[in-house]
């Protein structure tokens, strides 16, 4: 009996995996035969003007919901934070939001903003803060008026500081509460460590900030000439333009400030850095120097990097890692290409035990890209970034952010507009090439936070190759 | 995921704006609806905006369809539905299918030797591992490794996943405008039958995932602790990810039989929005989805849960800072009185003057954070009403939630102002508006409501019932549900 019934489970099985149903009559064609008509790809144009003061303002009038965005990006980042104020960028622009403008508290303000379904709301990054305010259409000339008060005469209530002050402290506390959110940034903080990049806040520096602090950055900071404005959907322009012409015609007092960044000095540890705490999982990341956005490098680390970890489930991270091997549920790569700089990483978060053999395995992928890439795989992915890329034309928003974002950040005018050539044009060779250009084992940082046990396996590590 | 109200505020809208802008936003007019002969039920919207069109499959099937024992199933399927077909991911199917069969009886048998626990002859355990090791790296050979998710991506499509609800299990994917015809291709036919390829590391990486949701995130392990206790008998009370023990349990043939009754056309909508023909469309639904056959739709029995007669709570062990809980029963939509504690749901916690976080956060300075949510965990039967808490460094739960309760007994007690009601209508009404803006949230909305409420047009006729919503009706709900009878609370301390 027993073994009868080893046969009716195979014969189950067989049944349950390959069974061909009697109704299948017509056979599948193959997935890759399939004729697609051409794509329809022409962005709606976006005009581009500038103020009487000399902010430049992107626009695209859309009309198929009665809404209205409008987003300013100003260069008061984290990454102007003073030496010992960590934190300042962030309080200011929440403080400006909830601490009252004008003559209104911000109480005031939070209900009128409600009552209109509005949202005016600022996110902090570390060379920009960019502002969105987003309202239904009829309501779009009060909003603004709130916003201008806001940017231009904010009261910064020292009880609304307070309250700000509190609640970052609080979330710090509870920062490690969260493993793979803690352990990314120890690994932003250890990989710049030396520079303006890796300055984090803490509760140190954040009791160094005062209300005179806050006026100061916002005094320095929040001006015409640092500011990039993008407008779309349900307005006219001669309406939004006669809001913004007196919102910026007056000269304000301030002068721009030489706001380049330089790029980091990274000098990366020889030795794995360890972070030891009791979590069940181990995170494990590893960081490389990677090409600028303005190199001639960029695209093909663009095609190198999708093709490693950021490409979906065929990326060789994610595929060996997480398919093959089993070893974890989040794995892959990033590439975050700054203008003078650009920063590689690779991350897998998995059990203790199994911390350097998912690490090792990263490793081996990111050595034998250099050796054995082919051409098909990089035709694949450029293929998939080329044909992706109608995604970032979505919506109107969307299309006037990324080019604000351009304009912003100072990249040719032709920068998006050429994008697709320039990927086309990447080779096997190119993307080889940067592979052993920047993926070299010296200049890689590893990062772990995970119990004893993780950390004592990178004891005896060597790295693959030293040589450099 | 609480969509379905939001569907409900196109008529708000048309109450607070121009009649011209009102007319803009019927929808419903613009949708084309149908059900094919099997009953696969497909919804269409034309939006011109960009060359994009979003693509969703919603199965009306999720965790509280398991039976017990087996938990994780509709979740495990989930994953695994990425695994191919029969052709695709297939290099030979005849020799695929005879080392898969060699794969699944060995894992079988590895499974069984390991369960036996202490009893467990070790030397086979290593030989039995040594021989599926051996087995998988000959399949290997003759599969294609997500060869799904290549295919879409190479085509240009974003957003490519899926999401296990404790009622629903959706698929989606956008894609450039000209080649929806692969989604089409690649669905139906995974529709109809899916192959169970890496089934044993797809395991893993399944409890892997469970250990990064539920172990090492404290507030993931609050969750699980609190709906487990808020529900004694009901399905509800499992975690849609699945326990642990039982997952490590689950074999090829729970999930295939488990996909078999119930991943059928007549369980199933499709969602398309974008810039696509919608005659065009649907002729191209019906020639790869059309011949699919309708099946009876088996489910296990769900047991109701009882009511309960007072009060419980948790206070989990977990290293971490402190946060709670707060639970009340109350009925799902489209009960009457689920389309107020939407209403309430707005009032505590929508927009920065919402009676929680104004006064928690930043008038008593007592609450990190706080919110409320309706419809959880999910709204095919009786749900909850909960609040969300973190107390502030210093500040208890228990201060937290005399805050809390202060709040809620205003609810029962006090009727809310024209102006604060305005607000927190509004307010649904502008994020509705927002969600519109994407071709994903709309098709999101749309397979949802039809999947989940039996009526896409659910999204449009809601707004009505909210109109009519009267402080009164307020304070009668809160009075009701709002109660200490049945509550349930779980914290970390």
């Amino acid at each position: 009996m027993v073994g009868m019934g080893k046969h009716i489970l195979a014969l189950l099985l067989t049944t349950l995996l390959f069974s061909t149903p009697s109704w299948a009559t017509n056979p599948w064609k193959d997935p890759e035969r399939i004729k697609y008509p051409p794509l329809r790809f022409s962005p709606p144009p976006v005009k581009k003007e500038k103020l009487p003061t000399g902010i430049t303002v992107f626009f695209l009038e859309n009309h198929e919901l009665p809404i209205v965005h409008i987003s300013l990006l100003i260069r008061a980042g984290s990454i102007y934070d003073p030496p010992g104020k960590e934190g300042l960028a962030e309080l200011t622009a929440q403080v400006m939001r909830t601490g009252g403008a004008g003559k209104w508290t911000g109480d005031e303000i939070d209900v009128r903003l409600d009552r209109m379904a509005a949202h005016i709301e600022p996110i902090v990054r570390d060379e920009f803060v960019l502002w969105r305010i987003n309202a239904l259409s009829k309501d779009v000339k009060e909003v603004w008026e709130i916003f201008q008060t806001i940017l231009r005469n904010p009261v910064l209530d020292p009880r609304k500081l307070k309250t700000a002050l509190d609640l970052k402290k609080g979330e710090l506390k509870r920062l490690s509460d969260i493993p793979d959110k803690f352990a990314f940034r120890e690994f932003q903080r250890l990989y710049f460590r030396g520079n303006l990049q890796g300055r984090q806040p803490t509760e140190a520096s954040l009791d160094n900030i005062s209300r005179e602090d806050i006026v100061e950055f916002h005094r320095r900071h929040y001006f015409p000439e640092n500011i990039t404005v993008a407008v779309s959907g349900a307005v006219r322009r001669e309406e939004i333009f006669s809001l913004l012409t007196v919102t910026f015609t007056e000269a304000w007092s301030n002068q721009p400030l030489p706001l380049a960044i330089s790029p980091p000095n990274i000098s990366l540890p020889d030795k794995p850095q360890c972070l030891i705490k009791d979590t069940p999982q181990a995170v494990i990341i590893t960081g490389h120097p990677a090409p600028p956005r303005l190199s001639p490098d960029y695209y093909a680390f663009e095609v190198l990097d999708f093709i490693l970890g950021s490409g979906g489930f065929r990326s060789r991270i994610f595929q060996e890692v997480r398919t093959n091997q089993g070893l974890s549920y989040a794995t892959g790569s990033f590439y975050r290409p700054k203008n003078n700089y650009g920063l590689f990483g690779t991350y897998a978060i998995t059990q203790n035990k199994s911390a350097f053999l998912a690490f090792s395995t990263i490793e081996r992928i990111l050595l034998n890209i250099q050796k054995d890439l082919g051409n098909k795989e990089v035709e694949r992915a450029k293929n998939a970034i080329i044909h992706s890329f109608v995604f970032d034309y979505s919506t109107p928003r969307q299309i006037v952010e990324r080019e604000a974002e351009a304009f912003f950040f100072g990249w040719p005018d032709d920068f998006w507009s050429s994008y697709i050539r320039r990927v086309k044009e990447v080779s096997l060779s190119m993307v080889t090439t940067v592979a052993r250009k920047y993926l070299v084992p010296h200049q890689m940082m590893v990062f772990i936070l995970g119990k004893e046990e993780a950390c004592t396996q990178f004891q005896k590590y060597e790295r693959m190759d030293r040589k450099p | 995921m609480n969509l379905r109200h939001l569907g409900s505020l196109v008529l708000l809208l048309a109450l607070t704006t121009s009649s011209a802008l009102a007319q803009d936003l019927s929808l419903d007019k613009r949708i084309h609806s149908f059900e094919l002969k099997n009953g696969l039920k497909v919804l269409i919207l034309e939006r011109h905006i960009s060359p994009t069109v979003a693509l969703y499959l919603a199965y009306r099937v999720g965790a509280v369809d398991e039976q017990e024992g087996k938990t994780g199933t509709a979740h495990f399927l989930e994953h695994m539905m990425f695994k191919g077909t029969k052709t695709i991911g297939t290099r030979n199917q005849a020799k695929e299918e005879r080392l898969l069969n060699k794969i699944l009886k060995t894992g079988k048998r590895l499974d069984q030797e390991i369960n036996r626990g202490e009893k467990a002859d070790k030397e086979k355990i290593e030989a039995l591992k040594r021989t599926l090791a051996h087995l998988k790296k000959e399949h290997r050979k003759w599969m294609i490794s997500n060869e799904i998710d290549r295919l879409y991506t190479e085509a240009g499509a974003i957003n490519i996943n899926a999401s296990t609800g404790q009622d629903i299990t959706i698929y989606h994917a956008s894609f450039p405008a000209n080649k929806i015809e692969l989604w089409m291709r690649v669905e139906s036919e995974r529709m109809k039958e899916v192959v169970l390829r890496e089934f044993y590391e797809e395991r893993n990486v399944v409890l892997e995932e469970r250990k990064q949701r539920k172990e090492a995130n404290p507030q993931g392990a609050l969750y699980e602790a609190f709906m487990s206790l808020a529900f004694q008998r009901h399905h509800y009370r499992r975690p849609i990810i699945g326990w642990a023990e039982d997952v490590a349990r689950l074999q090829p043939e729970d999930l295939i039989s488990f996909k078999r009754k119930l991943y059928v056309p007549n369980n199933a909508t499709i969602a398309i929005v974008g810039d696509v023909d919608a005659k065009k469309t649907l002729k191209m639904v019906k020639t790869y989805f059309g011949a699919i056959p309708r099946a009876y739709l088996q489910t296990p029995p769900i047991p109701d849960e009882p009511v309960l007669k007072g009060e419980k709570r948790i206070s989990l062990d977990v290293k971490a800072s402190p946060q709670i809980m707060i639970g009340y029963h109350k009925p799902p939509a489209p009960h009457p009185d689920d389309y107020v504690f939407d209403l309430i749901e707005s009032i505590l916690s929508r927009g920065r003057s919402a009676r929680l976080p104004k006064r928690l956060v930043d008038e008593k300075a007592i609450a990190l954070s706080v919110e409320a949510q309706n419809g959880l965990p999910g709204s095919r039967f009786n749900n909850l009403f909960i609040i969300f808490g973190r107390p502030r460094d210093g500040k208890t739960n228990a201060e937290l939630m005399a805050y809390i309760d202060e709040i809620l007994e205003e609810l029962k007690n006090r009727e809310i102002d024209d102006q604060e009601l305005e607000a927190a209508k509004n307010n649904i009404v502008a994020d509705f508006v927002r969600l519109q803006e994407s071709n994903e949230g709309m098709a999101r909305m749309l397979a949802y409501n039809q999947a989940i409420i039996g009526d896409y047009r659910y999204t449009f006729t809601y707004l009505g019932r909210i109109k009519e919503i009267t402080p009164a009706d307020i304070r009668r709900v809160a009075q009701k549900y709002l109660i200490k009878n049945g509550r349930v609370i779980a914290t970390i301390d």
